[in-house]
């Protein structure tokens, strides 16, 4: 098994050649003595030091130069970061170790990935366009049913394959009351705000292989904080409810340099019976009921 | 009760303050933690933060004894929308109104009413003035007299005037009363004759002719809403009926008085008889100060709405609706007998209570001139959004008394939301 290519060029550096693999372990290797010149603690600096030797030896023999004596270089870099050997005597101590720990990790082929704990927290933040199920509704009011809403939570990832995540979003606009009358729409400038909270969580699958991309899918349920204010409103004419939601999502993750990873994905979301329900409400009067709707998302991925 | 008891802590007040704010659990009674809290030694006073709202009350001083827009919610209705604005033009078509100053000179014949004989007056000079709380000239526009013939429609009775107070009193300024589409301009078409009218011996009289054309100049002059808060019983009136569906095609919102017949065998008031066949016309009736149906107000299938018309029966004097108009001692002088039988002056001004489905009509036309000004300015969909938000009244749904209800401008304009 193969973990995702966290370096650009890695997934390619097998088909390059001897010449290209060198480099990158080399480039590997300077960083490390960034991070050992950094540490305070005598073990990790020793550690530090056999895994620049072992990456100097495979960087002047040729036969490490091949696939195996590369993965296997990294091996032995993640058991000294690892061992029992470590005694942590400050918090950037800590930091400074759990950074190049990641750093390694985050260089890593499939095969050294095989071998990361088995979870791995990931944190994103995303911009989406929804189009809102409620199509007449929100363009009644907006006049437009297409909204960008921003967000942002963490992933859980599982064994490589399987994942969990926590994601917030937020949709806020102003558009204006209305009146429907014969199928003619009136505004009556007075302002109506909408906010809309969003607490989604996922599980899915990543199918994550050798190739440069990661697809994924999941689901989930979400709870929506849905608010409808308007600042001459009186008591019992704003509205602030909750409701519930379930959703399906598919995307595809491109790494693009070492911590930091796109992904683009759509989710249909469905929020069923939280419109349409009071008289007042033009969504009622338009026959929706649905919260939900497809969102096109962009998602900025930190971490590995 | 301690604070810990309640969930109570204290939080940031905020500047300005020489108080401190306590957040208590919600399932707890901020009434009692407050009374709890001020029997405590070390506390001076607690109270439960109450939320305060905007709330535009006229500061006019006789304000507090309009019942009829509170009735209505109208100070929250003002504060969505203050008094429309001058782009809309609402036509009085009554006795006139008295919107200038003028002396005219009239030949006052004698005449015999109720078997007295009232003698000639001779050549007399009568004063007119414009209602002070109407405003100043720039208030009116294109005024029409159908009665004499003339560009002048000058009140000779105080009825159009006070129905015209009650569209477009001056409101908020210190003075007198309130009205409900205060910054409107209004057009005076006068179509009734009245008393002086025909002592004076005016050309033309009320009939249907005349006030179809009224009604037609009134379209044709930019008015959007047209109060009618005329009548009259007899066979129906195919003449008035066409005029009031031109008006409507001009894009002119009418509003007519039910009628006052009730106990006169609630004889059918043919204007607004129509109501219910034109998208665009309402036929409204009365309520008093305690919501129910004015002993007056006319009843049957073309009663769409009510609006506050006052019931003195009922409710007393003060039961009326009150606005500035003449001062009745100085107009209805023929009422004081023959010995005290004088000229009359239209120059004199008093807050008078009157009630009737005249005084109900005026709300319903200044609604429609919000509404208007709220954007809201097909004729139909005028109709269509009062009937919608009517508050129920008597039998549920639509009833023969009250029509689909009293008119609520509040939630009217301040319509829908994507769910309240």
């Amino acid at each position: 098994m193969k973990g995702p290519p966290t370096f650009a060029d890695h997934g390619t550096s097998r088909r390059r050649g001897t010449e290209s693999l060198r480099n990158v372990a080399l480039k590997r290797c300077a960083t490390e003595d960034r991070f050992q010149l950094s540490a305070t603690e005598d073990g990790f600096r020793k550690a530090a030091l056999k895994r620049c030797a072992t990456r100097e030896r495979c960087a002047t023999q040729e036969r490490c130069a091949t696939q195996d004596g590369f993965r296997w270089s990294h091996r032995e870099q993640i058991g000294g970061a690892t061992g029992d050997s470590f005694r942590w005597s400050s918090p950037s101590g800590l930091l400074w170790s759990l950074a190049c720990v990641a750093a390694l990790v985050l260089g890593g082929t499939g095969e050294v990935q095989a071998q990361q704990p088995p979870i791995a927290v990931r944190g994103f933040a995303d911009v989406g366009l929804r189009t809102f199920a409620a199509r007449e509704s929100f363009e009644a009011i907006f006049g437009s049913a297409r909204a960008l809403l921003v967000g942002g939570g963490a992933d859980v990832i599982a064994r490589r394959n399987m994942f969990l995540g926590l994601r917030g979003s937020r949709f806020k606009d102003t558009g204006e009351r209305v009146f429907l009358f014969d199928g003619e729409l009136i505004r009556l400038g007075i302002p109506a705000t909408i906010t809309l909270l969003g607490v989604e969580v996922t599980a899915g699958y990543r199918w994550d292989r050798d190739w440069r991309t990661v697809p994924y899918a999941g689901g989930g349920l979400g709870w929506h904080i849905f608010e409808e204010t308007s600042p001459v409103a009186l008591d019992g004419e704003n509205v602030k409810e909750t409701f519930i939601g379930y959703h399906a999502v598919g995307g595809v993750e491109i790494p693009l340099w070492k911590w930091i990873a796109a992904a683009g994905e759509i989710q249909w979301t469905t929020v069923p019976n939280a419109l349409g329900r009071e008289p007042n409400g033009i969504s009622r009067e338009l026959g929706e009921s649905n919260l939900g709707g497809v969102t096109g998302r962009i998602k900025i991925i930190f971490g590995r | 009760m301690t604070l810990s008891r309640v969930g109570g802590a204290i939080t940031t007040a905020g500047s300005y303050t020489n108080f401190e704010i306590v957040s208590i659990d919600s399932a707890a009674d901020p009434e009692a933690v407050a009374a709890d809290l001020s029997s405590r030694s070390d506390v001076e006073y607690a109270q439960a933060r109450y939320r305060v709202y905007p709330s535009f009350t006229p500061n006019d001083p006789l304000y507090s004894r309009q019942w009829n827009f509170p009735a209505i919610d109208m100070e929250r209705a003002w504060d969505l929308n203050p008094g429309a604005s001058s782009s809309v033009i609402v036509a009085v078509l009554d006795s006139g109104v008295a919107y200038r100053n003028a002396t005219l000179r009239f030949n006052a014949p004698g005449f015999t009413a109720d078997g007295q004989r009232y003698p000639a007056l001779g050549t007399v000079e009568v004063p007119f003035a414009a209602a002070p709380e109407l405003g100043g000239q720039d208030r009116f526009v294109t005024p029409r007299d159908f009665i004499w013939g003339d560009e002048t429609p000058l009140d000779m009775d105080g009825h159009g005037t006070h129905v015209a107070g009650t569209i477009g009193q001056l409101t908020n300024n210190g003075v007198g009363v309130a009205g409900m589409a205060f910054n409107v301009r209004l057009m005076p078409v006068k179509v009734i004759d009245t008393a002086w009218d025909i002592v004076f011996d005016s050309p033309f009289f009320a009939t249907d002719d005349v006030v179809a054309r009224g009604i037609r100049y009134a379209a044709d002059n930019g008015a959007k809403v047209l109060n009618m808060s005329i009548g009259r019983g007899g066979s129906p009136a195919p003449v008035l009926r066409d005029a009031m569906q031109y008006a409507v095609s001009r894009g002119a919102f009418l509003v007519v008085s039910a009628g006052n017949e009730f106990e006169q065998d609630n004889e059918l008031n043919r204007l607004a008889e129509f109501a219910p066949d034109i998208q665009g016309m309402v036929a409204v009736g009365a309520i008093g100060r305690d919501r129910i149906r004015a002993f007056y107000s006319n009843t049957g299938p073309h009663i769409e709405l009510v609006a506050p018309g006052g019931d003195t029966r009922r409710n007393g004097s003060a039961g009326g609706i009150l606005q500035q108009t003449f001062d009745e001692g100085f107009v209805d002088t023929f009422s004081l007998g023959p010995a005290r039988y004088r000229a009359p002056r239209f120059d004199v001004f008093a807050f008078e209570f009157y009630q009737g489905t005249s005084m109900a009509a005026p709300h319903v036309s200044g609604f429609a001139a919000l509404l208007i000004q709220q954007g809201i300015t097909s004729p139909a969909a005028i109709e269509a959004i009062m009937k919608r938000y009517a508050t129920d009244l008597g039998a549920p749904g639509r009833d023969n008394e009250y029509g689909y209800g009293l008119i609520n401008p509040r939630a009217t304009l301040r319509g829908m939301g994507l769910i309240r």
